[in-house]
């Protein structure tokens, strides 16, 4: 537990903080203005809405940015930090797990500014009552698939010193699963960024068959039950590869 | 003898590359160990090998009675502050706040980080943020960080680097007052003149290899000193005893490299029989500058 508080505690007057508020305002802006732009506008009110500002931001945005924060957050140790990160009696698991949960719990709040920023422009905008509860839950679902990504970034972030190589891997791979998605459906989300944008779909079906780009999610049992157990599964593995990874190795400075 | 550090045949290769080779190192319980050596000499290298940041290639190193390895290493490390290469901290957080993230992760109570920080001299520095501090202060903060757990080891990797003379004068001091109070030190740093006058023990490193390793004084008597003789007839004074020891001329006077005692007599004698007089003859107090030159064969320090 204290390696993930120490790894809190460094994010004071750190740019994640501007990545967290930055990045889902800008997208949710730029997803929905061309539809608000558009004949017919919000047809369906709430969910219209909510489809154009999930779609291109878990498809690219999401991912792109759980990439920058997990280059933010290792970028403080590769500068001079290294060896010290790696010379205490807490463990390897310990401190890569710390690097997990906090690009995690970033991506997170991410997806609450996010349903924040969706809600605010909804209600603006006049329509009636509040963000469907449904979406609520699909932020959920959002908040934990980011998980496996987080580990991921984490673990690419401390092989890169360079901050620019993971994100365009993030790009490149994200784009990439866009398309295993739209080709191979659910059997996609071994990839960490399938996996997130498929988790971005929860909910996400007009009645008048307006969609994103995608196959939706579906809020049942089934369709939840295998993004979490995935999520779980994939964050575990890559959290046990990579700690192992950095025990073997040499440290590189 | 109690070592704090022992290792055997420790050797680090990078492909063909022999960084260090088969060192025996031994640090004395206690002691302020000065380990020295140019620039490239593999003291990084090696110290990250007692760490177990590096694995060394063969050979093994036991550190505070243990193998260290990548098994033992966390818990060994509970032990042993370092400071490899640049110093440590978070340069966004201030000093204070570097501080509280260790007394946090490493479970320590505030009267460890305070005695920390006080020892280091940097109880009024710290609601800066590290980007403000000196070089010297980010040293000083290093060792604080390393400090705080208390450690019965500290191993640190050119502490002196960058630092104004006065920064070194308050270093060796700070090495002193550890010591003093039973803390073993390992100190490198490739200028001599800063860590012995505090080192109790010395290895020096030239090439990977551990071509020294005693006290000061088996040091400054494993050379003996050059005896400079001022004379006439420099050339042919140089030419008549290069026959029998190493001696050249320099300026006005002939300088005689490796002469004992009787060797010192003999050639004074020789000088004398051929009619060259001889104004003074001396030894020359011997420095560790020039023993250095001669170990590492002349790369310097």
């Amino acid at each position: 537990m204290t390696s993930i508080q120490a790894e809190f505690s460094k994010l004071k007057r750190s740019a994640s903080i501007v990545i967290v508020f930055l990045l889902p305002v800008v997208s949710v802006v730029a997803g929905t203005t061309s539809t608000l732009m558009a004949e017919g506008g919000l047809e369906e009110g709430w969910h219209t809405l909510w489809v154009r500002a999930i779609g291109f931001y878990g498809m690219l945005e999401l991912p792109v940015g759980v990439a920058i924060l997990a280059s933010l957050v290792w970028r403080v140790e590769h500068k001079n930090n290294w060896n010290a990160l790696m010379n205490t009696k807490i463990s390897t698991r310990q401190v890569v797990l710390g690097k997990i949960v906090v690009v995690g719990v970033l991506a997170a709040v991410m997806q609450v500014v996010m349903l924040a920023v969706v809600t605010a422009l909804g209600m603006t905008l006049g329509l009636p009552g509040t963000v469907p509860v449904q979406y609520v839950w699909a932020s959920l679902i959002v908040m934990l698939a980011g998980f496996p990504l987080a580990a991921w970034q984490s673990a690419l972030s401390s092989w890169s010193r360079a901050f620019a190589p993971p994100v365009a891997i993030a790009l490149t791979l994200a784009g990439l699963s866009v398309g295993a998605l739209l080709v191979a459906g659910r059997a996609a989300i071994v990839s960490p960024y399938a996996l997130l944008t498929h988790a971005t779909q929860f909910g996400s079906l007009l009645s008048g068959g307006g969609r994103t780009s995608f196959p939706p999610a579906f809020l049942t049992l089934d369709g939840i039950g295998v993004v979490v157990v995935t999520s779980l599964t994939v964050t575990v593995l890559i959290w046990l590869a990579h700690s192992a990874v950095l025990d073997r190795a040499d440290i590189r400075s | 003898m109690n070592f704090a550090i022992q290792t055997s045949d420790l050797t680090k290769r990078y492909g063909d590359r022999v960084v260090v080779d088969r060192i025996d190192l031994a640090v004395p319980v206690g002691s302020v160990y000065g380990f020295l050596g140019p620039n490239g000499s593999g003291k990084s290298t090696t110290m990250k090998m007692l760490l177990s940041l590096v694995r060394p290639s063969s050979g093994d190193a036991t550190v505070l009675g243990r193998p260290m390895n990548r098994q033992t290493r966390r818990d060994i490390l509970g032990e042993v502050g370092s400071l490899i290469e640049s110093p440590p901290g978070y340069h966004h957080l201030t000093g204070a706040e570097n501080m509280r993230l260790i007394q946090r992760l490493l479970g320590l109570d505030t009267r460890q980080i305070e005695q920390a920080v006080r020892t280091v001299r940097l109880q009024d520095q710290l609601d800066k943020r590290v980007a403000a501090y000196s070089l010297g202060m980010k040293q000083r903060l290093g060792i604080a960080m390393a400090l705080a757990r208390q450690p019965r080891l500290l191993i640190l990797d050119e502490p002196t680097n960058g630092l104004d003379p006065a920064g070194v004068e308050e270093m060796r001091d700070l090495l002193r007052r550890l010591a003093a109070s039973g803390i073993t030190v390992l100190v490198s740093s490739h200028q001599l003149g800063e860590i012995d006058k505090c080192a109790t023990s010395i290895g020096i490193l030239s090439r990977g290899r551990l071509i020294f390793q005693g006290s000061r004084d088996q040091l400054l008597a494993q050379v003996t000193p050059d005896v400079v003789i001022e004379c006439s007839e420099v050339p042919l004074a140089a030419e008549l005893l290069r026959q029998q020891v190493t001696a050249r001329q320099e300026g006005h006077v002939v300088r005689v490299r490796g002469a004992d005692s009787a060797g010192v007599a003999d050639a004074v004698a020789r000088l004398v029989h051929a009619g060259i007089h001889i104004f003074e003859v001396r030894r020359e107090g011997q420095t560790l500058e020039n023993m250095f030159l001669r170990l590492t064969e002349g790369r310097g320090l």
